[in-house]
């Protein structure tokens, strides 16, 4: 850099952290939009959450670079340290805590076990009523 | 089974939810949650395909509860059923 060369103005290096910040709070908050809202759209998105990934990481790079301009500014600082902390929690949220132990379900091959239970509008529903055709047992966690 | 037609008209699901209280469903299919909410007992996130003749023939059970099996990896699977009969 030429020794002449000013610093950048503090407002712009400020502005870049923002956008930084924005880009993170955008991937976090369109993750959970897409879980509660689209994901019969793109439900790829909901298992691996890689756009959502790439913009966290890249409002953490305008974030890294606005650093890199302004060392001592302390907005910038805030706000970098805001973002890890978002992108930390956001791991945790998506790889920790629905974390559940293994299970091998139940065995290929062999015969599914029969059930009767009650549906939704009390009628009852037992497995072997439904042979004849294939039939997609979703065991779920309760309401979402 | 309250809380499932309330799921029910939520979601706009019309397919039939089963309740399964005592667990006893979910044990034969090996899918107990210990200790998955709050301290109770509950299912694991899983779905299973089962054929026209009641033999599983294909499984989804995760290690994270918020990866679901995309939808067409199931109807996928479910056309090889066709294919294969």
């Amino acid at each position: 850099m030429a020794p002449e060369a000013k610093a950048p103005p503090p407002q712009s290096t400020a502005r870049l952290a923002v956008a930084g910040l924005l880009l993170v709070l955008a991937g976090v908050v369109g993750y959970f939009f897409v879980v509660f809202h689209a994901a019969a759209w793109v439900p790829w998105v909901r298992n691996d959450a890689g756009p959502n990934w790439i913009l966290v990481a890249l409002g953490l790079a305008l974030s890294i670079v606005a650093l890199g301009r302004a060392p001592a500014s302390r907005v910038v600082r805030v706000l970098l340290g805001v973002e890890v902390v978002l992108a930390g929690l956001f791991a945790v949220v998506l790889y920790v805590v629905p974390r559940v132990p293994a299970a091998d379900g139940p065995e290929l091959g062999a015969p599914a076990p029969d059930f009767a239970l009650r549906d939704q509008r009390g009628n009852a529903v037992r497995l072997s009523d439904l042979r004849g055709s294939p039939v997609l047992l979703v065991f779920y966690r309760g309401h979402w | 089974m309250e809380t499932n037609a309330q799921l029910a008209h939520d979601a706009g699901l019309d397919f039939p939810l089963l309740s399964d209280r005592d667990l006893r469903t979910v044990d034969a299919y090996g899918l107990r949650h210990h200790g998955g909410h709050e301290g109770t007992d509950i299912a694991l996130s899983a779905s299973v395909l089962v054929d026209a003749s009641g033999t599983v023939r294909w499984t989804h059970v995760t290690r994270n509860f918020r990866v679901r099996p995309l939808p067409d990896d199931v109807l996928a699977a479910v056309d090889q059923l066709a294919g294969a009969s």
